[in-house]
């Protein structure tokens, strides 16, 4: 009987605030993943945060246009527009995807109309291809390893650290704010949430790529969920995290605890502050497992 | 009492994957060989089974594999575990002196590639293909064999004693180097994890490293360009009719037209796996337990893309 209700609150856990695409159909007040509302936020004179219904981008404005992250989906895309106009006339000249997930790139078409160039990592073209939306905008440029763009005096740099997330993570830089942009990878003072299962997440390049990230020069972090921003130290304390994980499960394993029941036998004390921790531990666990037992 | 047998299952197949985790600490390899012995009877019996002149397929530690022999020496596949390739080998002798002169690998996980290290030290070429190279890289195992020969494109042909082994690739489906095997005599498909007969997809339901569309497309595939009447899967019974992999391909597409019918009604996502219901595939294994679990797979697709 234990073991039936094990399986039925796996099951249950798949109901959680974020970290979804919003579905097609029309909503009013509230989503499944947050408030259906934008919210713009001011993190510098020129770099701003804008978040809807539980997603996040950066905004960053020049004396010659606009730099954007993701446009996040065709409802909340207009809103941001709306948004960006309050704080500049001037046109969004560049989009930047963060990677290839449709709750973040979707609905880019009226910044592409308004001439905005779309960039995304070189590798995100396979899955657009793949799996084509018809929200979605293809970019016009796509990059390898490193790009700069260079904009009204002021230079965004956009990172790619390898696999982590998906295949094509982007990470926006903004030197002169001391400020990078990390979508989902970390969600300041969360444990990973959504379902909790880590959709398309590589375990170990994703705690080798916040050791990378931790490694760079910067003070402030933008998530592509969650607060508006948070202090550096939220990247560190995600990967310390993750690496708990990992070591609390293989102690697991090594103990002689049936698989079954190692999701549920994970505690990880130190991290209990964290959001979601209650509720997403056990299916964190339980992805760490599956990479225990056939190397996925 | 299904969630109870499947709950069972995943633990037999659990417990067998504790020696790799060990190993891979540099624990004494003793120890591992303990705890495979304490896996319940039955799970993890090796049972070899005879299914032509010279065609085999064992099961051991819930995962299966075929091998061939031919006069000239043994084409094996997935050794599975060390402790399952000791067992392999111990039955391959009861057929043949012959050495082990090929050891293809059907993909890259844990659960069906480990424990070739006996057949590489009498002299055995292990063949995969070229994708699961890098992966072998990225997550290394201490257990795992590296390939002597890939192949890339769709198609190789091994040929030993005057058998042919034709391997197939479509493509990424579960993972991204997944073989198929054909043995040309008997119309008989090899299919690992794809399709276990009778059932849902099984493990943890959680459809670990599978493409949705991907899996569909492979599937649609095989059907319509590989000449096979019977499979033997990676799991599960030793063999069936080619019934069972298209009642899995339209399982998998039911369950995919089923999540987007949801999805496109607006429905909560969070909320769309539990919802799930295909009576017309409720005689498969696992159905009520593992459904609402293959079903979150698809929901992924939708809300990410992936």
């Amino acid at each position: 009987m234990r073991i039936i209700l094990h399986v039925a609150s796996l099951l249950a856990g798949f109901t959680a605030p974020v970290a979804f695409a919003q579905n097609t159909a029309p909503q009013t007040g509230t989503t499944p993943f947050g408030p259906a509302k934008g919210e713009m936020t001011k993190l510098a004179d020129d770099v701003h945060t804008f978040s809807y219904a539980g997603a996040r981008t950066l905004v960053v404005t020049t004396p010659d246009g606009v730099i954007i992250g993701d446009p996040i989906s065709p409802k909340a895309a207009p809103v941001l527009r709306a948004e960006i106009k309050k704080l500049t006339a001037k046109p969004v000249k560049y989009m930047v995807y963060s990677h290839s997930h449709w709750d973040h790139v979707l609905g880019g078409k009226i910044f592409k109309d308004e001439g905005a160039t779309v960039v995304s990592q070189r590798n995100c073209l396979e899955s657009f291809y793949r799996y084509p939306n018809k929200d979605l905008v293809l970019p016009d440029v796509s990059y390898d390893q490193h790009m700069n763009i260079i904009l009204g005096g002021r230079t965004v740099r956009l990172l790619y650290l390898g696999l982590n997330h998906s295949d094509c993570m982007t990470f926006l830089h903004v030197p002169h704010a001391r400020l990078l942009h990390i979508v989902d990878l970390v969600t300041p003072g969360s444990v990973p949430t959504g379902t909790g299962k880590m959709e398309d997440t590589y375990l170990l390049d994703t705690i080798r790529t916040l050791k990378d990230i931790e490694n760079l020069d910067f003070d402030v972090m933008v998530g592509g969920h969650g607060a508006p921003s948070a202090p550096k130290a939220a990247v560190a304390e995600r990967r310390a995290y993750m690496e708990a994980l990992m070591t609390a499960v293989r102690a697991e394993i090594d103990k002689g605890t049936p698989f079954g029941q190692i999701p549920g036998a994970v505690s990880l004390p130190q991290f209990k502050h964290l959001n979601g921790y209650d509720r997403f531990l056990r299916h964190n666990a339980e992805r760490v497992l599956i990479f225990n037992t056939i190397g996925w | 009492m299904t969630v109870i047998r499947t709950w069972r299952r995943l633990l037999a197949i659990a417990l067998c994957l504790w020696p790799l985790t060990l190993a891979a600490q540099g624990t004494p390899a003793t120890k591992s060989v303990n705890v495979d012995d304490q896996v319940p009877i039955g799970r993890n019996r090796p049972e070899t089974t005879k299914i032509a002149e010279g065609l085999y397929t064992f099961t051991h530690n819930g995962a299966r594999n075929i091998f061939i022999v031919t006069s000239e020496g043994v084409i094996a596949t997935d050794p599975i575990t060390p402790r399952s390739a000791e067992y392999l080998r111990d039955e391959i002798r009861k057929v043949t002196d012959g050495p082990v002169k090929y050891v293809v690998y059907s993909h890259q996980h844990w659960d069906h590639a480990r424990g070739g290290r006996i057949f590489k030290d009498e002299g055995a070429t292990f063949v995969s293909h070229a994708n699961c190279i890098k992966h072998f890289h990225r997550h290394p195992n201490p257990d795992v064999v590296m390939p002597d020969m890939t192949y890339e494109g769709s198609r190789h042909d091994l040929k030993l004693g005057g058998r042919t082994l034709e391997l197939y690739y479509f493509g990424r489906n579960h993972g991204d180097c997944m073989t198929f095997m054909r043995i040309p005599e008997e119309k008989i498909l090899f299919v690992v994890d794809l399709v276990t007969p009778y059932g849902v997809s099984g493990g943890s339901g959680l459809l670990n490293d599978y493409y949705p569309l991907d899996w569909i497309r492979s599937m649609k595939e095989i059907e319509a360009t590989v000449d096979f009447d019977r499979m033997i899967g990676g799991h599960g019974v030793p063999i069936a009719p080619k019934d069972a992999f298209v009642e899995r391909r339209r399982y998998i597409e039911a369950m995919f037209e089923a999540v987007k019918k949801e999805w496109e009604k607006g429905t909560n996502p969070f909320e769309i796996a539990e919802k799930i219901d295909l009576p017309e595939f409720k005689h498969l294994r696992n159905y009520d337990a593992l459904k609402a679990r293959n079903a979150e797979r698809f929901v992924a697709y939708f809300a990410l893309g992936w």
